[in-house]
């Protein structure tokens, strides 16, 4: 964890915020996991909104076809993101790399079984184009835990939106929650893994699939609670609440619906478009939408699908004008990719807080059980890994070179009432660590005891750490001198 | 410490050397104590330098004391051969200093009529070698092989030195004029090279009122002998080094190796001469084991005249020093993840 992770955390939402936007660096064993959660949640939304379109748009795009053809799409730009062209000379080959792009899975579309009849290659190219579109935005994307927190709630927005239109113009969509759930269950791990590099995990083996087991164990027991919950008349509330809702949107969309004019010809491009549970007439339990209500509608999710393409291809954009400039970061450099800014970022980072709260506590539990059952030396060597994780989490990581002894001064440095407790875990530390002595029980007692001591001293942060840092460095350099 | 000698014999004589006794390991820490006090009442604030001084004794090694003169280099030496209790040689390296008059002649007897070895200053317990610049390389050359191997070859016959075996050898790095500069092979031999550098002001007084009188140094008494030495340096060698630490070590050398400001890095044998210092260092400080800390510590007097600095690196203002510091900041320690 660097060090700068925790500068913005002087409270509330700015504070969950910070926390959400935590970065690995992409070089870190984590970035494959990363790299197929985000592919996992990219053909999800893409599938699910294109399935959407292509019902509604008659365009029979079988969603099975999207879901081969896209990742071909990705690992192709996964593989150009490496490829790197002189300078000077970067447009001219990406664009010959994405037309042949664009014709590759064109060509791939069609081998897999859509028959290009007369006038239907445009339409298949501009699927290929999307496809390729939304593989150079993964392939450009740096796999780090805000890029997955960021395409979860970016998936879920869609998501959601996608299924109210369907459900809306009454679009069949059997594998919508499916989706939904490997949407929340996708995001809740990331979201657990994006907490847990402030909650101070070390990397370990196992520490992917018990996150992993703790996500999906959460879904699990939400969806029994709310299973519990979710009696006949609590749902029958539900549904009254929500029609009381509808009847308020239809009545403002019938008022905005007045202003188009009524035009038969169009109502029939869509495959029946009609309120949920009913046919004919002005809405009213089970009637079916006024035309002019379904025209907004129709307007409304093209807009909606427009402005996920502006996104789409902006961002692309984005990159690319980046890569030209000669701005391409370095794998090492963290590119942090704030919660607040996406829509309802405090939102979803509450809620990944607390889902990292109960990962960490469950892992605070298991390491409790598991300190207890390993031998002496053992439990002195994880007590000190817990010292340097808590001194980590308030910016004070131990550097590579620095040994226990020299570490355990600077913090005392930082921190000098908490000096004998950090003389005597370090004393301990070593002792167990490059000897051939085991640590006493007496010893890990105290041990034990120093450290629930030592857990409630505060490090200074800000600009206390600031003004304290400085002064330790220059005596060390002093005493490094004076020794040599 | 008369005592701590006779328990760790004994305990070299049941043969536990490799499982280190702390109590040995106590014996060695006491007897670092006496002798450090011992210096203490002749030089002023170098308790750091004799307490390195020691660790290349007990680590059966060689100190080259390097600094301008009238620092306490040969003060120092002499101090510390007398502190030991040990047979105390002086060699005073001048250019007409001739290698059989360190190692010792073959000379005719009249009376028996047959040759017989009259050995030379390197046959004690503590040599110093003061001014070893200010000697001949055929001179330098001929306490290699005593260094080394603790022995002098006089024509066909190799006698064995004396054990334990200590050469304090000193030089003034300012004045070259008449010096011949040791080779590689030479400064290889030794453990550790020292500088005393200058007093503080108060130091300094102290000094002034210590040398006022009586000369501390004729009333010192030795606090140990060589057999009791040669008992330390057995617990040192047995002092615990982990395997990580032991990589630490190797990857400290190596980083030396493939620094682009180094024409010749540290040899192999600085690798071990620093784990048998790190060893008596430990074993000094009441450890029977060793910590990266005691590497750190010893690493730039162990390893940085054995380092050969570029021409234009040396003319940028690098020292080996600098480089061996800049190892240690960068090379990681073997700790928790």
């Amino acid at each position: 964890m660097s060090e700068g992770t925790n500068e913005g955390s002087s409270g509330g939402l700015n504070k969950v915020r910070a926390v959400a936007a935590v970065q690995s660096p992409a070089s870190s064993p984590m970035r494959v996991p990363l790299l197929l959660i985000v592919g996992a949640m990219e053909i999800l939304w893409a599938g699910v909104l294109l399935d959407l379109v292509g019902r509604y748009q008659s365009l029979a795009v079988p969603v099975g076809t999207l879901l081969l053809v896209l990742p071909v799409s990705i690992l192709i730009n996964v593989s150009l993101r490496h490829w790197r062209p002189s300078r000077g000379a970067r447009l001219i080959p990406f664009a010959v790399g994405m037309a042949l792009g664009v014709c590759g899975i064109a060509a791939l579309w069609v081998a897999l079984g859509q028959r290009a009849g007369q006038g239907e290659w445009p339409t298949i190219l501009c699927g290929a184009g999307v496809l390729w579109c939304l593989g150079v935005r993964l392939g450009w994307r740096r796999p780090s835990f805000a890029s997955v927190l960021r395409e979860f709630q970016l998936g879920l927005v869609v998501f959601l939106a996608t299924m109210f239109a369907a459900w809306l113009l009454q679009v069949p969509m059997a594998t919508g929650p499916f989706l939904g759930a490997a949407f929340v269950v996708l995001g809740l791990l990331a979201l657990g893994m994006a907490r847990s590099g402030v909650y101070g995990f070390s990397a370990g083996r196992g520490r992917f699939l018990f996150i992993l087991a703790v996500s999906v164990s959460t879904v699990l027991v939400t969806g029994i609670v709310v299973a519990a919950l979710a009696t006949p008349d609590v749902l029958q509330a539900l549904r009254d609440g929500f029609a009381w809702v509808w009847r308020q949107i239809d009545g403002l969309l019938a008022a905005v619906g007045r202003w188009f004019p009524q035009d038969s010809g169009a109502a029939g491009a869509g495959p029946g478009l009609q309120a949920p549970g009913g046919a004919g007439g002005e809405f009213a339990a089970g009637d079916v939408l006024p035309e002019s209500v379904l025209r907004v509608v129709r307007v409304a999710f093209d807009v909606f699908a427009m402005v996920m393409a502006i996104l789409v291809i902006g961002s692309f954009m984005l990159r690319v004008v980046e890569w030209t400039r000669g701005r391409r970061l370095r794998a090492s450099e963290a590119y942090v990719e704030p919660l607040g800014h996406t829509p309802g970022g405090g939102l979803w980072a509450t809620l990944g807080r607390l889902h990292a709260y109960l990962v960490g506590e469950v892992r605070r539990l298991w390491r409790r059980r598991a300190v207890g059952v390993r031998s002496e030396a053992e439990s002195v060597r994880e007590l000190y890994r817990r010292m340097l994780r808590w001194a980590a989490k308030s910016g004070y990581a131990r550097r590579p070179a620095q040994t226990p002894v020299e570490y355990a001064r600077f913090l005392a440095a930082m921190c000098p009432e908490a000096s004998p407790e950090l003389e005597m875990i370090t004393r301990a530390y070593d002792r167990v660590r490059y000897s051939r002595d085991a640590a006493g029980v007496a010893e890990l007692e105290a041990v034990r005891q120093a450290w629930t001591r030592l857990r409630t001293c505060r490090l200074p942060r800000g600009k206390e750490r600031v003004q304290l840092v400085a002064a330790p460095l220059r005596e060390s350099r002093v005493v490094c001198e004076e020794t040599t | 410490m008369k005592e701590g000698g006779e328990t760790m014999r004994a305990e070299s004589a049941r043969g536990r050397q490799p499982e280190m006794a702390s109590a040995a390991v106590e014996s060695v820490h006491r007897a670092a104590a006496s002798f450090l006090g011992n210096v203490d009442r002749v030089l002023v604030g170098k308790t750091e330098v004799a307490e390195l001084v020691l660790v290349a004794l007990l680590a059966e090694g060689h100190v080259l004391l390097e600094d301008v003169p009238g620092l306490g280099k040969t003060m120092l030496a002499k101090t510390v051969a007398r502190s030991l209790g040990c047979e105390f040689r002086r060699i005073q390296c001048t250019p007409d200093l001739l290698p059989s008059d360190v190692t010792g002649v073959q000379i005719f007897d009249q009376q028996s009529g047959t040759f017989v070895f009259r050995p030379g200053p390197i046959m004690g317990n503590v040599i110093l070698v003061d001014e070893i610049n200010r000697a001949t390389p055929r001179t330098q050359s001929a306490l290699l092989e005593a260094m080394q191997e603790g022995q002098v070859t006089v024509d066909v016959e190799t006698v064995s030195l004396p054990r334990p075996f200590l050469v304090l050898a000193t030089q003034n790095p300012v004045e070259l004029e008449g010096t011949f500069p040791l080779p590689e092979a030479q400064l290889d031999r030794f453990l550790l090279r020292l500088r005393l550098g200058y007093p503080g002001p108060q130091e300094e007084a102290e000094v002034l009122t210590r040398f006022c009188g009586v000369d501390p140094l004729a009333e010192l008494a030795p606090v140990t002998d060589a057999e009791e030495v040669l008992a330390l340096q057995a617990v040192c060698r047995g002092v615990y080094v982990d395997p990580a630490l032991r990589d630490y070590m190797v990857s400290l050398v190596g980083a030396t190796r493939e620094h682009p400001d180094v024409r010749l890095g540290a040899s192999p044998r600085a690798s071990l001469g620093l784990q048998r210092a790190a060893q008596a260092l430990a074993a000094a400080k009441g450890r029977d084991f060793v910590l990266p800390d005691d590497v750190k510590l010893l690493a730039v007097p162990a390893l940085a005249h054995r380092l050969l600095v570029k021409t234009e690196a040396r003319l940028r203002g690098r020292t080996a020093e600098d480089i061996i510091r800049e190892a240690l900041g960068r090379v990681p320690v073997p700790v928790e993840d």
